[in-house]
């Protein structure tokens, strides 16, 4: 192979390393001789082959250091899952026969390196191949049952964890695609990154094993150790044991080696509990995949239960315990058993106990400086190290740092050492980094060359620990130097930063989205229905969402919460309704994220507690606790309308996000860091589930196999790592090529670059792609785009804060390193399809040049970077930082009218210079512009409905009483007072305008004048024709009819013509108002209906009450307009109660009803204070009678007459027939003409004025009463001389009028009564007739004698 | 009006009263009379809320709007009223039936016409029944009963509609703006609080934007009806808020999980020493 030779070259001589250099650098190399390798050699495959080399080279001293200790890597949890990984054996090694390694990502690789012309070369392009998937599966079933169960079931997840070569570091898995930097088309790379086990344990690679191993450990009786074993031909079979708790080990970093458990016990390593990925958790899947809970060890059963609960706090400090009490028995055992310099392992964790058993006593080297050899080739190699760094040429710079911290912290077993030495002395070649002291030598001097990148990404206890670490201080001393004096900046700058950012933190939000009515009222919803379904709909999310926080702890059953989405969805189906579900969706999503604050002290503690707080680097996209609910809701929401408008909600919110302009003049960074921070968390969010969104359809596992198996593993994503199988890989691929995402992912990436907002924009992206699937990633558009990310990973980027660069490369190596992650597109030349955009005139202003990110905004947004604030010590000046921001934003369009422009030139030539100049304008401006436009003519609005409206409406009410009372033609009324309201809204709609025109203009100079003081004076002019034509259009829409002045006009007509000239331009203006001074004198009506029903009770029952004008009077005080209290109906029943106080009253007390009448009265004239009195002088003309008297020819028409039979009202003059039908067929008729003048115009104005509330007093005499004042115990004749009084007393105070007791009189007469009965009332009749004397024609009282006397001996008549 | 709240009442207290409710057997304004002289130490108007929850739930037991049980109930009466002088027949008959007075008379007039909105005219207003006797024991029912009928009906509402405006006035005078009922219909809420703060206020420290009026007790039953129907929709859509039961509320409430989380209970309007209004400093 080219790389290998180049190598060789370099190492023997032939090749001059500068030349070399030059090369990597992509620098000219005219001075290479013809036959140079180089200039047949590729160079990116140098790279991989590089990398491999290292990783090869290292493995036996990274297995080592994973077999005896700890230490590792400083990520804790994400340890695990990079053991989990599988790796194939390198086809160097001599000791792998096939691999069997096989992950589906191998296979996916193994394809694609067949496909790639590289393959024919390599031999183990072939083997690779040989490794299928089926294959995998039958070892696996050989092997154990169990294991081949959670291949199944997990072996994605070990997928996802492992990406990172370092993880090599644990023997136990070797990875598979492994390195970041190993291409998939290079089939070879896997092969070496493998190899180097492969050596160290030989055949005991057959990874096989991933998770088994992994799992092992933890298990007292793993036979996945066994099956290892097995497969390894590996004498090494002490090997495996120690990988067991490597793998479950996560110190820092810094975390001291095993030997420093004595000294150093005051940090405690961190659980790992991740709440969010309970899969990732040793303990908690572990039963869950294996169904066998007699695997877990004593200390796993203690454990698990208070895993779950990861909320409470308790949780915390019993792990503590449990931590405390493992620690105690391990240091006791190592007391017992006096083993080794290594102590097993500081971790808490609880598989270390197992293992003693099969643990033995290693001798181990530690580096030493002094005997490092050839250190003239190792820097070659460190230099070359450092150009491919330097040069982006490696994926994932994170990665490589862990790799190398590995190797420091890391020593290496007698045996191998010896083995190593003896090959170097056959190849130094080959073996050059196998040995300890050259290893360590070449980390610790890497580490150096990176020592920028280090002290940023390395928290401030991890510069003190490396620093302080013996090995880094006598290989490279400077480098110790350097991290403790990062170390001690950083701790200084905490303490600033701390002081600072004390009581900045913003308060959580309520937990709920507010309703808008501008987004959220009817109107925004297509029916009714659809809006009332929605309100629904709003209150069964929320209290889906109470449940599952609620029942989270208690266990949650996601069928119930499925059948509860299932019916939330199902409760309004309309488009309408799913988006606002949506949006509300949406809304409570960003609402999730915790506000921007400083972590307490005990957070901290907590969280170190519960999850590792080493690095996360391979961290695999995950939601978190909060985050679940909304997953969980999307996953089990299985209603594809719906969640395409979550994708559509979910779109418009980012890119609403993505271009909100940053900062503005007076802001200072902080200022605009803070904003940053704010909007990229929602950024990555929103994008997070966008992603999830978009592979859902494609990854999703049935929700009903999940709820099935019970295998929710929902803090996770392992669908979308899985890769599908070949054959199926190509046909989806083949048949998605051409769709595109929801949002216009390349667009706006390039523009982003283009206009230096990468830093907002990147981030979202990525995490966007590592949430889609594995076949998606492959699809044409995203390789469009990733090939663009590439490009961007490789550019220099000068302009940069170098916290900034770290920033985006972070994210960018994160994604790169991800499982399903296509890394083979990285190494393929593309030509095209790369940004092009001159960065030469970029200006300070972009925001990428800003200093935004500082250490707790790089660990926030990057929680797979160490999860500790990193100091940021930069001393680069780079540019400016006092320029305005950029802004990107599309135009504003005002007005612009296309009717217009083709009527008029001149207009639209006017138009376009309008927009030309809001164009021109600063982004800012043009927002304020919106701004005051909207407000103005708001405003205006809200001034025309409170004046101009009502004014208007007076006045036309107004014109209408004119036209009422000069009105001779009562046909054409209407007609008239329709047109009138017509004219008067014209008016109205003109007048407002005009008036507002001055006002709009007036408002919008003083607000701009205020808000851009420097704008240009034509930008008025702009804004106050933008209000004007919004007033315009709200004029259109909402005085198009002169409801708006009159409702119903015809109703009005007949209300003025029936009030006469009682009429008044505006009926109880005066509004009661809770403010009066007399408020606290009011009475209250209920009370007081309570009390005077109370009272008639006691009368009913002959009980004494007390005074009663007492009530009576609160009666006046309730029914008058002034008390506030009040309203019609009580005013009815207060009225409908004292006249029924006032029979029962006089029944009971006959006499006493005078000294109470006055009290009445003014009851009743409270509340019917429009009686109309009878004017016989306005009576009509005679002649009027006479075209109304064939009526009377109607004789024998049998019906009763009332007044309200009558149709026609307009009569003045009425005929009475009074048929009075005997059974005896004794017809008598009696005509009387009664002059009736009053009552028909009176009638509606009593509806009108009173509710009609005069008509209680018609039913004086109803058949209720009559029964009621009979029953009495008083003396009959007093009874009704009482009741004559009161009679009278209503006819004088016009509250009845003649007709009416007439007519009730008829109405008892039509009945069945006792003699006594109607002689008492006859009697009462004559009493009134006799002192009634008011009428003009005194035929009324002629009618009551004649109906006294005839009714009196009516019954005679009968029994005659 | 008093501005001194009542306390939350004490389980014990209002689980002797109900006892005591239990032992009744008629549901007339008598009885009610009764049990309001046995504790008299509870305000007229609490106890009076609370008995009128207590009959409407035992109503809710006994009485059946089914035309077949009225026309039953009319035979009965028939056949009492065949008697003269027979008094207040509806009364008792209401009481032997187990129903509130008003109730049965009700269910009587269903026999009078099938048309319902002619039966609530007449129970609305007694004078227009034709049938002489039975307008008047329907009125002697109505009259008697303090529960239900007519009177009831707008006493309940008239109750409502005064705490409301005290509450308004009491948030006008401290100058705290507000949007009412009638104004968030208008403008298209989907649910409305009886007021809702356009500006958010503290009262004890707790944070509010809406308040609902209550003129009545608030017992668990009622209470964890209004939660459902009504709080917890202001809470999605407003945020944390106040509800005050003007005649107190049983003191249990205060334990339950919502209060003093997304809601406060009051029983007045709060002292203003008790308020923190937002001040916009410059």
């Amino acid at each position: 192979m080219m790389s290998e030779t180049i190598l060789e070259s370099v190492f023997s001589g032939k090749l001059e390393c500068d030349l070399l250099y030059r090369w990597l650098r992509n620098d000219p190399i005219e001075a290479a001789p013809e036959d140079c390798v180089l200039l047949c050699s590729n160079r990116d495959e140098f790279v991989v082959y590089f990398l491999s080399f290292l990783r090869n080279q290292t493995d036996s001293i990274l297995q080592t250091n994973s077999n005896a200790l700890p230490i590792l890597q400083h990520q804790g949890t994400p340890d695990k899952s990079l053991s989990q990984r599988k790796h194939h054996r390198s086809i160097s090694d001599p000791t792998c026969d096939n691999d069997k390694s096989n992950d589906s990502l191998t296979v996916k690789s193994d394809r694609k390196a067949q496909e790639s012309p590289n393959r024919d070369k390599k031999k183990q392009g072939r083997r690779v191949k040989t490794k299928l998937f089926p294959d995998e599966r039958n070892k696996e079933q050989n092997q154990s049952l169990s294991s081949d169960e959670s291949r199944l079931s997990v072996g994605v997840e070990r997928l996802m964890l492992s990406s990172t070569p370092l993880k090599n570091g644990f023997k136990e898995y070797p990875p598979p695609m492994s390195s970041p930097v190993t291409p998939h088309s290079r089939s070879f790379n896997f092969e070496r990154c493998d190899t180097p086990r492969l050596v160290r344990h030989s055949r005991s690679q057959d990874k096989s094993v991933c998770l088994a191993d992994y799992l092992v450990n933890v298990q007292p009786k793993s036979s996945k150790k066994r099956r290892s074993k097995n497969t390894s031909n590996d004498d090494s079979e002490t090997k495996v044991d120690l990988d067991l708790s490597n793998s479950e080990i996560f110190p820092e970093i810094g975390a001291r080696k095993s030997s420093s458990l004595k000294s150093e016990r005051r940090r405690i390593k961190p659980t790992n509990i991740d709440k969010s990925k309970k899969s990732y958790s040793l303990n908690s899947f572990t039963p869950e995949v294996f169904q066998q809970p007699s695997l877990g060890l004593e200390e796993n059963l203690a454990f698990k239960p208070k895993v779950q609960q990861k909320e409470s706090t308790n949780t915390f400090e019993a792990e503590r315990n449990i931590l405390k009490l493992e620690r105690h028995k391990l240091m006791e055992k190592f007391n017992v058993l006096g083993t080794s310099t290594s102590p097993k392992v500081t971790t808490p964790q609880i598989k270390i106990t197992q293992k003693d058993s099969i643990d033995r006593i290693h001798n181990y080297i530690d580096a030493d400086s002094n005997k490092v050899f050839f250190k003239d080739k190792i820097d070659m190699l460190v230099e070359i190290y450092d150009i491919l760094l330097k040069n982006n040429l490696i994926l994932s710079v994170n990665t490589e740092i862990y790799f190398l911290i590995t190797i420091v912290l890391s020593k290496q077993l007698e045996e191998d050492y010896l083995l190593c030495e003896s090959q170097m002395q056959v190849n130094m070649c080959g073996n050059i980094l196998k040995l300890i002291h050259n290893s360590t030598y070449f980390a610790v001097k890497s580490l150096w060359n990176i020592r920028g990148i280090l002290e940023i990404i390395l928290d401030k206890n991890s510069l003190k620990i490396l620093g302080e670490n013996k090995k880094v201080r006598s290989f490279y001393p400077d480098l110790a130097k350097f991290l403790l004096n990062s170390y001690g900046l950083k701790c200084e700058s905490e303490l600033v930063s701390d002081r600072s950012k004390n009581g900045s933190g913003s308060r959580c939000s309520n937990g709920m989205v507010c309703f808008n009515f501008e987004t959220d009222n009817a109107e925004n919803f297509p029916s009714i229905l659809s809006f009332q379904n929605f309100k629904k709909q709003r209150d069964m999310f929320y209290e889906i969402l109470r449940w599952y926080q609620e029942s989270q702890s208690s266990g949650l059953s996601r069928s119930i919460l499925r059948a509860r989405i299932k019916s939330l969805l199902c409760s309004g189906t309309s488009a309408a309704n799913y988006a606002h579900l949506a949006a509300l969706f949406t809304q409570m999503l960003l609402d999730s994220l915790p506000p921007n604050e400083q972590e307490s002290k005990l957070s901290k503690l907590q969280r170190r507690l519960t999850c590792p707080s080493a690095s996360e680097s391979n961290r695999l996209p995950s939601f978190s606790d909060k985050e679940m609910f909304y997953k969980e809701f999307v996953m089990f929401s299985e209603n594809e309308s719906f969640r395409v408008h979550l994708r559509d909600a979910l779109a418009s919110e980012i890119i609403a996000l993505d271009s909100t302009p940053l900062g503005n003049e007076s802001s200072n960074g902080a200022d605009i860091s803070k904003e940053f921070l704010q909007i990229s968390k929602k950024l990555g969010l929103l994008s997070k589930f966008l992603g999830y969104l978009t592979s859902l359809p494609y990854a999703q596992i049935p929700v009903d196999i999940l709820l099935k198996t019970g295998a929710l593993t929902l803090g996770n994503q392992k669908e979308i790592f899985t890769a599908p199988k070949e054959k199926v890989l190509e046909n989806n691929i083949a048949l998605r090529n051409y769709s595109q995402p929801a949002i216009n992912l390349l667009g706006i990436l390039t523009t982003a670059y283009g206009n230096g907002r990468l830093t907002i924009t990147l981030p979202w992206i990525v995490h966007y792609i590592s949430m889609l699937d594995y076949t998606t990633l492959r699809l044409k558009y995203y390789q469009n785009l990733l090939k663009i990310l590439f490009h961007i990973y490789t550019l220099k980027f000068e302009h940069l804060k170098k916290n900034t660069l770290i920033f985006l490369k972070s994210a960018l190596g994160w994604l790169f390193d991800l499982p399903h992650f296509p890394r083979e597109t990285f190494y393929e030349k593309s030509d095209s399809a790369v940004i092009n955009v001159n960065m030469d005139n970029i200006d300070n202003k972009i925001i990428d040049s800003y200093d935004l990110i500082d250490e707790s905004i790089l660990f926030e947004l990057c929680p797979y970077l160490k999860d500790i604030n990193v100091l940021v010590s930069t001393t680069r000046v780079i540019h400016d930082k006092d320029a305005g921001s950029f802004r990107h934003i599309t135009p504003v369009c005002l007005s612009s009218n296309t009717e217009d422009r083709i009527r008029n030139k001149e207009k639209e030539l006017q138009i376009r210079l309008e927009e030309e100049l809001i164009k021109s304008q600063p982004s800012s401006t043009r927002r304020v512009l919106e701004l005051v436009t909207e407000r103005v003519s708001s405003g205006a609005v809200k001034e025309l409905t409170a004046h101009a409206l009502p004014d208007a409406a007076r006045k036309a009410r107004k014109n209408a009483i004119d036209i009422v009372h000069n009105c001779k033609d009562k046909t054409s009324l209407l007609q008239s007072l329709q047109a009138m309201y017509a004219e008067s809204l014209s008016r109205l709609r003109a007048e407002a305008l005009e008036s507002c025109r001055s006002n709009v203009r007036q408002r919008v100079s003083t607000a701009l004048a205020a808000l851009l003081p420097n704008a240009p004076p034509p930008l008025q002019v702009v804004a106050a024709r933008a209000c004007y034509n919004r007033l315009a259009k709200w004029t259109n829409d909402h005085w198009s009819t002169t409801d708006v002045l009159c409702k119903n006009i015809e109703d009005e007509m007949n209300s003025l013509i029936a009030l006469g000239d009682c009429a008044s331009v505006s009926p109880n203006t005066e509004h009661a108002s809770v403010l009066s001074a007399e408020f606290d004198s009011l009475h209250s009506p209920a009370h007081t209906i309570i009390t005077l029903k109370e009272q008639i009770c006691l009368l009913l029952d002959y009980e004494e009450i007390p005074d009663p004008s007492a009530v009576l009077e609160c009666c006046v005080n309730c029914c008058q307009p002034s008390n506030v209290l009040s309203r019609p109906p009580a005013q009815r029943a207060l009225l409908q109660l004292s006249i029924d106080f006032c029979l029962v009253y006089l029944s009971r007390h006959t006499s006493k009803i005078n000294e109470i009448l006055p009290k009445l009265h003014t009851i009743w004239d409270t509340c019917c204070p429009d009686r109309k009195r009878l004017t016989p002088d306005d009576l009509d003309p005679p002649d009027r009678r006479l075209e109304l008297s064939p009526t009377f020819a109607n004789f024998d028409d049998e019906r009763a007459p009332t007044p309200q039979s009558d149709e026609e009202a307009n009569v003045e003059v009425k005929e009475l027939k009074i048929v009075i039908v005997k059974e005896v067929k004794d017809v008598e008729v009696k005509e009387i003409k009664v002059s009736s003048v009053m009552e028909t115009p009176s009638k509606p104005a009593q509806e009108s004025e009173s509710n009609g509330l005069l008509e209680f007093f018609d039913r004086m005499l109803c058949p209720r009463n009559i029964v009621l004042l009979s029953d009495t115990k008083c003396k009959a004749s007093e009874v009704w001389e009482a009741l004559a009084d009161v009679l009278v007393f209503l006819l004088k105070n016009d509250y009845l009028s003649e007709d009416s007791l007439t007519e009730q009189c008829l109405a008892v007469y039509r009945q069945d009564w006792p003699q006594n009965i109607l002689e008492n009332l006859s009697t009462c009749m004559k009493s009134v007739s006799s002192r009634w004397s008011r009428s003009s024609t005194g035929k009324f009282t002629l009618f009551l004698d004649f109906l006294a006397d005839y009714c009196n001996d009516m019954d005679y008549d009968l029994v005659e | 009006m008093t501005t001194t709240g009542l306390k939350p009442m004490p389980l014990k207290t209002y689980n002797a009263i109900v006892k005591d409710f239990n032992r009744i057997t008629s549901f007339n304004r008598k009885s009610e009379n009764e049990l309001r002289k046995k504790y008299k130490e509870v305000p007229p108007s609490t106890m009076g809320s609370i008995i009128s929850l207590l009959v409407q739930r035992s109503m809710k037991q006994s009485y059946r709007k089914s035309p077949v049980i009225s026309s039953k109930y009319y035979e009965l009466y028939e056949e009492l009223m065949k008697d003269k002088n027979q008094g207040d027949v509806i009364n008792r008959l209401a009481e032997s039936q187990g129903i509130s007075p008003a109730l049965f008379a009700r269910s009587l007039l269903q026999n009078v016409s099938s048309d319902s909105a002619v039966v609530k005219k007449y129970f609305k207003d007694t004078t227009l029944i034709e049938n002489k006797d039975l307008a008047y024991q329907v009125f002697l029912g109505i009259m008697n009963d303090n529960q239900y009928g007519p009177y009831a009906d707008i006493i309940k509402q008239s109750i409502g509609l005064e705490y409301e405006l005290r509450l308004e006035r009491e948030l006008r005078m401290m100058n705290i703006s507000f949007s009412d009922e009638n104004l968030l219909r208008l403008r298209g809420y989907d649910k409305t609080p009886d007021f809702k703060l356009d500006v958010p206020i503290a009262v004890d420290n707790f944070i509010i934007n809406w308040i609902e009026s209550k003129a009545l007790f608030g017992d668990e039953e009622n209470h964890l009806g209004y939660m459902k129907e009504q709080l917890m929709c202001y809470w999605n859509r407003f945020g944390p808020g106040m509800v005050i039961y003007w005649f107190g509320y049983l003191e249990a409430l205060d334990s339950t999980p919502e209060v003093n989380n997304m809601f406060i209970l009051r029983t007045n309007f709060p002292d203003k020493s008790s308020i923190t209004q937002y001040k916009i400093d410059l």
